[in-house]
């Protein structure tokens, strides 16, 4: 782990070989949104908002600050065109997951949204919002992994991701021994969205397992 | 000539001739100055059980194919037979390819004649019987081969045709190039002796006793060896990557998590021939000096796993696997692993994180698995045909290797060729290839009918059908990818917003969820692209649909989120003015349902009731009267179910825009 300088936007700032550039930028205060990062947890790179652009063989490629570790030779820039469009159609996603508790996340979202839209783009707005027959399972939850990410952290492990596509959902591990989450509220701590608004248990019902009895054992 | 005298009398007894000494012709042709007691025993045995002597052998194709066909049926009516005690003996064997023209039976008699025979059923049954038995040589056969030196079956180069009574059938096989797949549908899969016999083997004991590990990884580099499994790695470079590490422990997977739909090469090697990738493990784990062994194949395998099973027991049984492989330092354990079957652990870093226990989700390379995998060991990951080639190479030498397909692509690739085309079936052909030869030659589809190839499943791409070569770098300039090697041929009756609307929903569902824009994003444009197909889109949605593919490409962590849009962006490149019409609200193909009607031709009509009896909606109604003009079409209760338009006699049902075109 050695020091090194990294180009961000002209400037030169001192990094540590090896770590996350979204830490490095926040440190620096260089604004780039992001809702799944928090500097004591592992990197999650789930919520596609802390885009920045890399040089690559001459040319500018778009890339999750978060996952992008620090190496000399990098070069960065935080605003262009390109992460603006980018960062609008990530927070147009993001919104289909809501709407939020926290008020201030979906006036981020709408307004990192409306950045780079298209006049026309505004009047399929209400047209979009009528056709999302799916709804998310968890409203308000954008599925950072935070809270699942925070709960192994601290060993309780009692969070775990649960399905794929658009069934993807935090659950709640039930076991068969009666203790409950903890309500150590660390879950909700980190929650960028509010979703969670007293524990774990509480928020994400859906269990692992299953335990209603099946009719057959139910006649036994 | 002889085959016409052959043809009209019973077989003259050839029980006489002794068949060539096998091992010594293997060791031979492998180069190999020393042949274990053990292999050479196999070997014989091998061959009297492949080229009896003195009684005919039937072979059933009992792959997965053959069984839905009702090969079991006719495995059960042979092997009952009294009279076939001492004459013939039945076994089964995996699938030869030919998957339109299952139970397949081919039925060798003494003298290394074999007659196939497809579409097994009770109406050739008698003749399949009568050839077995030799009283007459039916002309039923489909195709008559001849071993070239009777005694001798290696492989399908060692058979040539005598007589093709189904030209067809023929002609699914002389283009093909059969090398990797060589034995499939020739040897029973259970049986380690057969594959012995076949020259199985021995590669790996010229390997153990006269060739050094670093000599073996410079053979496949030399012979440019590409991953098979979807991005065309070659595979010297990740076995040095890992050979040269400094961690002691190595593991070697095979990955067998085949999810494309369509695309079925990894299930039919390992049901026909388990062995060739079992023997392709065992030299990638001598070469790059793991210890250990893993096959990671999907639950619903379940012949495959059975006979990789029997094969790994018998192979511990004789001394190819274990401790001390054939008395050397080397040694191996191997163990099947059943994966749950989602088509993101097919990649190979979520494949580690579910052989590990855990989520099977992507993590970022580098480090690559060959530097640090399972449970932080270097661990090379190849797909399963990419180690039936090992083998190959390494009997044959890279210099032949090299000779087939193009030179950026050498060697062979085994296609599903499958959609609309009368010879479906698993066929092997050199890289580089003409699409032509194999969708038109082999596959039999008429050039005129086909609109568009769809290759490398639903990460691959939509081309239109042009005669270009199939090898990596010419379908990925065309924006598509070799992929695992599905090759499905669509025909003009399909439409392309529709398929990308199917591909996509597909990849939304099996997407891991890690990343946001292959998650929502790919939902987003399976649902835009629902739109497009309902004639709800507005102007704005064509370039949104292009740029948020564009975006989900560039954006995404692992190579299947990244090829994810692939269909779209090609289908949006190559057939833009469909998606235009469909903006339209006019679908060309008359596929998408919310855009058609139907109507029917008055002047074809002969008033036979038929649509009138299909329609299971009551759509269609009649009016007082006879004659044509008494059909009424009813759109809004009307389901698109097409039973109207596929039943009429007379073609006289048509398809017809909702919309006038403007």
């Amino acid at each position: 782990m050695s020091s090194i300088t990294i180009h961000v936007d002209h400037r030169e700032l001192p990094a540590t070989e090896g770590e996350s550039l979204l830490a490095v930028l926040v440190s620096h205060a260089i604004a780039v949104p992001a809702l799944c990062y928090h500097p004591r947890l592992p990197v999650q790179g789930r919520c596609g908002l802390c885009l920045v652009e890399r040089q690559e063989n001459g040319r500018w490629v778009l890339r999750h600050a978060c996952l992008l570790n620090c190496h000399p030779e990098l070069q960065i820039r935080t605003d262009s065109r390109e992460i603006r469009r980018a960062r609008s159609l990530a927070a147009a996603l993001l919104l289909r997951r809501g709407p939020f508790p926290h008020a201030a996340v979906t006036e981020m979202l709408q307004e990192l949204a409306a950045l780079e839209r298209a006049p026309a783009n505004e009047q399929d707005r209400p047209a979009k919002q009528e056709s999302a027959a799916g709804k998310p399972p968890q409203p308000g939850c954008i599925l950072c992994g935070l809270c699942v990410s925070m709960c192994r952290s601290i060993s309780r492990n009692k969070l775990t991701f649960l399905g794929r596509g658009q069934n993807l959902k935090v659950a709640y591990v039930t076991t068969m021994a009666a203790e409950g989450c903890g309500s150590c509220q660390a879950c909700r701590r980190v929650c960028p969205t509010g979703h969670i608004v007293v524990n774990g248990a509480t928020t994400f019902k859906s269990g692992l397992f299953r335990t209603v009895k099946t009719p057959d054992c139910a006649d036994q | 000539m002889t085959e016409q005298v052959q043809r009209n009398s019973p077989l003259a007894p050839t029980a006489a001739a002794e068949n060539p000494v096998i091992e010594r012709l293997l060791a031979r042709r492998h180069g190999l100055n020393f042949i274990p007691p053990i292999l050479a025993k196999l070997a014989r045995q091998g061959q009297d059980l492949l080229c009896p002597r003195e009684h005919s052998r039937i072979n059933v194709g009992m792959a997965s194919c053959g069984q839905a066909a009702g090969a079991t049926q006719r495995l059960e009516l042979l092997a009952q037979r009294s009279d076939f005690a001492k004459a013939v003996q039945v076994h089964n064997v995996g699938c030869i390819g030919a998957c339109y023209a299952e139970p397949l039976i081919d039925v060798r008699t003494t003298g290394g004649r074999h007659y196939l025979f497809g579409k097994a059923s009770s109406i050739n049954h008698s003749a399949i019987i009568r050839t077995a038995l030799k009283q007459r040589v039916h002309d039923s056969a489909w195709l008559v081969l001849q071993e070239r030196q009777p005694g001798v079956l290696t492989g399908f180069e060692d058979l040539e045709i005598l007589r093709a009574s189904n030209r067809d059938f023929a002609a699914f096989f002389t283009a093909q190039q059969r090398h990797i797949s060589g034995h499939c549908g020739l040897i029973d899969p259970s049986s380690l002796a057969e594959y012995v016999a076949t020259g199985g083997y021995f590669a790996l004991t010229k390997a153990l006793f006269e060739k050094t590990p670093p000599d073996i990884i410079a053979e496949i580099t030399a012979a440019g060896l590409r991953g098979r499994g979807g991005s065309g790695f070659p595979t010297g470079q990740k076995w040095l990557l890992a050979a040269e590490s400094s961690d002691p422990i190595r593991m070697v997977v095979a990955n067998a998590d085949e999810g494309d739909p369509g695309a079925y090469m990894n299930r039919t090697l390992l049901e026909s021939d388990p062995h060739q990738v079992l023997e392709g493990l065992l030299l990638a784990a001598y070469a790059v000096g793991a210890q250990r062994a893993y096959i990671f194949v999907r639950h619903e395998y379940q012949l495959s796993i059975a006979n990789l099973r029997k094969a790994i027991t018998d192979l511990y049984a004789t001394g190819l696997l274990g401790d001390r492989i054939l008395g050397t330092e080397f040694s191996l354990e191997v163990d099947i692993i059943q994966s749950g079957g989602a088509f993101v652990c097919g990649e190979e870093t979520a494949l580690l994180q579910v052989m590990q226990g855990r989520r099977g989700e992507p993590v970022p390379r580098p480090p690559y698995p060959a530097e640090q995998g399972l449970a932080g060991h270097p661990t090379v990951i190849n797909n399963v045909e990419t180690l039936a080639n090992v083998p190959w190479i390494l009997t044959r030498g890279a210099e032949e290797f090299r000779a087939t397909g193009s030179t950026q692509s050498p060697g062979t690739k085994i296609f599903c060729l499958t959609g609309d085309l009368p010879r479906p079936g698993f066929i092997e052909v050199a890289l580089g290839t003409r699409m032509a030869a194999v969708v038109e030659q082999i596959g039999g589809a008429a050039a005129q009918s086909i609109k568009a190839l769809q290759i490398g499943g639903p990460s691959g791409g939509l081309l239109p059908y042009r005669d270009a070569p199939l090898d990596f770098s010419t379908l990925k300039q065309a924006g598509a990818m070799i992929g695992s090697g599905g090759l499905v041929v669509l025909n003009k009756s399909h439409c392309v917003v529709d398929l990308c609307k199917q591909l996509t929903a597909f990849m939304a569902a099996e997407s891991c969820g890690q990343c946001l824009f292959c998650r929502d994003g790919l939902a987003l444009l399976s649902e835009q692209l629902d739109q497009l197909s309902r004639n709800r889109a507005d102007e704005t949605l064509l370039l949104n649909l292009a740029e948020l593919s564009r975006t989900v490409r560039d954006l995404s962590r692992c190579g299947l989120g990244r090829s994810a849009v692939n269909p779209l962006l090609t289908g949006l490149h190559y057939f833009a003015e469909e998606f235009a019409s469909h903006r339209q609200g006019i679908c060309p193909a008359g596929a998408c349902h919310e855009l058609i009607r139907f109507e029917i031709d008055q002047a074809a009509c002969t008033d036979c009731l038929v649509c009138y009896k299909v329609c299971p909606v009551g759509a269609i109604t009649l009016l007082p009267g006879r004659g044509p003009a008494r059909y009424q079409f009813n759109d809004e209760r009307c389901v698109r179910c097409h039973s109207c338009v596929d039943l009429c006699p007379h073609a006289c049902i048509m398809t017809k825009p909702r919309k006038t075109q403007q």
